[in-house]
C-alpha cells in the first residue's frame, strides 16, 4: 500500500467522524423503507381472496398451495432483508475510525455485499416462482362458482344449496362445499316453497 | 531521564513516508471509553503529536450473522498503534502546509515498529 493511499484512507476515516449522524439517519431511512416493503409483502401474501381463497380448495391442493406460499414468504422475506442489509448495512456496526481499520473493513464489506446481493436476488426470484405456482394450484383446482342456488323451505327446516333436480319425488339440492358436499333430497310433499337466492349462508 | 527533543518549527511541510519507525509512542483509552488515543513525538519535526481513533459507524455496511454467532473478534478492534499509519498532528502549521490539510503538522507519516513500549489502556 502506497503512502498516498494510506493518507487518503486516514483522511477518509477522519472525515467519517463528522458524518456519524447523517450516516445513521441514512441507514435508518433505508431500514424503514425495507421493513415497510416487507410488511406490504406479508399483507399481499396473506390476503388471498376470491378464486385464490385457499379454504375452498381440495385438501391436497390446499396443503400444496399453503406450503408453496409459506416457502415463498420465507424466501421473499429473507431476500428483502438481505437486500436491505446489503444496501443499508447492519445497525449498530462500529469500527475504530482509523485509515487502516476502515480499509480492512471496506475490503471485507465489498465481499459481503456482493454475496448478499446475489443471494437476495436468488431468494426473491425463487419466492416469486413459488407464489406463481401457488396461484396456479389454486386456479387449477378451484371449481366454478355454484349457480342455480335455491332455498327450499319446509315446515320443519330450510335447505339452501345448488339445485340438482326437481320432480315428482321432490327437490334435490347440493349443500356444503369441498369434502362436505352433500346431496339432500326434500320430499315434494313437504316443500312449501322453492325460491332462487344469490348466496347461501356459509358458502 | 532524557529531555523531550525540541520541536523543530522550521521543518517544511511535506508528505513524507518515514516507513517503520522505532519511536516511543503510548496508547490509552479515552475517558469516555469511545476512543483510543495514541501519543508521542513526531519522528520528523519532534513535535508532540496526539491522534485520537474514535469508534463509529463506518458507513452503510454489514456484518455477517455467522461472525456474530461465533463471537469472532472484529478486525476493527485491533490495536491502532500496531496497525495504523500515524500522521504528524503536532498542531503547528509548518511552512508551506496546504490550507486544506487534514492533519495539521509537518506532513510526515510512519508506522510504529515496537509497540511493546506503549502503555496499555
Amino acid at each position: 500500500m502506497s503512502a498516498s493511499t494510506d493518507r487518503r484512507w486516514a483522511e477518509l476515516a477522519r472525515e467519517l467522524e463528522f458524518r456519524q449522524l447523517p450516516e445513521l439517519r441514512r441507514q435508518a431511512e433505508g431500514w424503514r423503507t425495507g421493513l415497510t416493503g416487507l410488511t406490504a409483502l406479508f399483507a399481499v401474501l396473506v390476503v388471498l381472496k376470491g378464486r385464490d381463497d385457499l379454504a375452498g380448495l381440495p385438501v391436497a391442493a390446499r396443503v400444496a398451495a399453503t406450503g408453496l406460499l409459506a416457502a415463498a414468504f420465507l424466501l421473499l422475506a429473507a431476500g428483502s432483508l438481505l437486500a436491505v442489509r446489503a444496501s443499508h448495512g447492519r445497525p449498530g456496526d462500529e469500527i475504530t475510525l482509523g485509515g487502516q481499520a476502515l480499509r480492512a473493513w471496506t475490503e471485507r464489506e465489498v465481499v459481503r455485499v456482493s454475496r448478499r446481493i446475489v443471494t437476495a436476488a436468488v431468494c426473491c426470484v425463487t419466492g416469486l416462482v413459488l407464489v406463481a405456482a401457488a396461484v396456479a394450484v389454486a386456479w387449477s383446482t378451484t371449481g366454478a362458482a355454484p349457480e342455480h342456488l335455491v332455498r327450499v323451505t319446509t315446515p320443519q327446516a330450510t335447505v339452501c344449496g345448488e339445485l340438482a333436480d326437481a320432480g315428482a319425488r321432490g327437490t334435490a339440492v347440493w349443500t356444503g362445499e369441498g369434502g362436505e358436499r352433500l346431496l339432500r333430497v326434500v320430499p315434494a310433499a313437504s316443500v312449501t316453497s322453492v325460491e332462487p337466492v344469490g348466496s347461501c349462508p356459509g358458502r | 531521564m532524557t529531555a523531550a527533543p525540541a520541536h523543530d518549527f522550521a521543518t517544511v511541510y511535506a508528505e513524507r513516508d518515514l516507513g517503520e519507525v522505532p519511536a516511543d509512542f503510548s496508547r490509552r483509552t479515552a475517558p469516555d471509553g469511545r476512543a483510543v488515543v495514541v501519543e508521542g513525538h513526531c519522528p520528523c519535526c519532534r513535535g508532540r503529536t496526539v491522534t485520537e481513533f474514535r469508534r463509529g459507524v463506518p458507513g452503510t455496511g454489514t456484518k455477517g450473522a455467522l461472525s456474530r454467532l461465533l463471537h469472532r473478534a472484529p478486525a476493527a478492534d485491533t490495536d491502532p498503534l500496531a496497525t495504523e499509519v500515524l500522521f504528524c498532528e503536532c498542531g503547528y502549521p509548518h511552512p508551506r502546509q496546504p490550507a486544506d490539510a487534514v492533519f495539521v503538522g509537518c506532513g510526515a507519516s510512519w508506522r510504529v515498529r515496537d509497540t511493546a513500549s506503549g502503555g496499555g489502556p
